[in-house]
């Protein structure tokens, strides 16, 4: 499935990058940050930022060819766990470049980094909305309509897929446009 | 195993002429969507107990989301497999969540 390599994508970027982060952490509040390795960080952040837009509009492909709820729900549970991991990435290396760099070209990094954040940030409200209205569950079938639909089927009309198809394609009746 | 799929004429055909504000293309992307998970992947669905109506129940339920014209919309459609070993599924019923979808079209 396109999402899990995606989702791969963003996961082989975001382990050394969280890996050097946690380095400097460790390394005490002044941590000194080479020209190469902040460029690094940014290349890294720009590629998990890349494959988080890459998940949105997959998010809204798979939509529109039309997904089983439950498989939704597990595509929207696992980009929303991803979304939220970058985004924890992308303020510490925020936060590492701001102490660290402070050229003008650090300047930009931050301001590149709370750019993304800001995207992502989006994205995981519109992720969390959507969860919650595909795991609101339908009402309950009324009791006399469920006992119907479990009556032997013989006694009604029924229409087979290529036929329903074709009178979809044909516009025969139909509400819609 | 690739069933025969079979559609309530009186309630799911008629459904799906009078529910408004879906597209054509909508209704064309949902018979695909049946097509694919049901026609031929229906064994998956079938052996989902959680999916059952009720155990034991002859009924199972499949629900679909799509997004047609930026919205998103949910259906859930009602399968009677009791000629399922004749490889017939029979979709007996359908219905919407009743819930205001989020919007799908911030891109």
């Amino acid at each position: 499935m396109a999402n899990t390599l995606l989702l791969e994508v963003v996961q082989g970027a975001l382990d050394p990058l969280d890996q050097a982060l946690r380095e400097h952490a460790k390394a005490g509040h002044a941590p000194a940050v080479q020209v190469e390795e902040a460029e690094q960080i940014m290349r890294a952040c720009g590629l998990i930022a890349q494959s988080v837009v890459g998940l949105r509009q997959l998010t809204h492909t798979i939509s529109a060819k039309g997904i089983e709820r439950r498989q939704f729900a597990a595509h929207l549970n696992s980009t929303l766990t991803t979304v939220a991991r970058a985004m924890g990435s992308f303020a510490a290396a925020r936060d590492l470049l701001r102490r660290a760099v402070t050229s003008e070209e650090g300047a930009a990094d931050v301001a590149k980094l709370d750019s993304f954040l800001h995207e992502a940030e989006q994205f995981r409200q519109e992720l969390t909305a959507l969860l919650v209205w595909v795991e609101t569950p339908f009402p309950p079938l009324p009791i006399d309509l469920h006992a119907e639909l479990e009556r032997p089927t013989g006694e009604r009309s029924f229409i087979n897929l290529d036929e329903f198809r074709a009178q979809v394609q044909a516009g025969d009746g139909s509400a819609g446009q | 195993m690739a069933y025969w799929l079979e559609i309530d004429q009186e309630c799911v055909v008629r459904y799906f002429r009078e529910v408004e504000g879906l597209s054509r293309l909508a209704r064309l992307t949902l018979a695909a969507s049946l097509q694919r998970d049901l026609r031929e992947h229906g064994d998956t669905f079938r052996a989902i107990p959680e999916l059952r109506l009720a155990p034991g129940s002859a009924c199972f339920q499949y629900e679909i989301v799509i997004k047609d014209g930026g919205r998103l919309r949910m259906f859930r459609f009602i399968v009677n497999d009791a000629n399922a070993e004749n490889g017939v599924l029979h979709i007996v019923y359908v219905d919407e969540l009743p819930s205001h979808a989020p919007r799908a079209d911030s891109q």
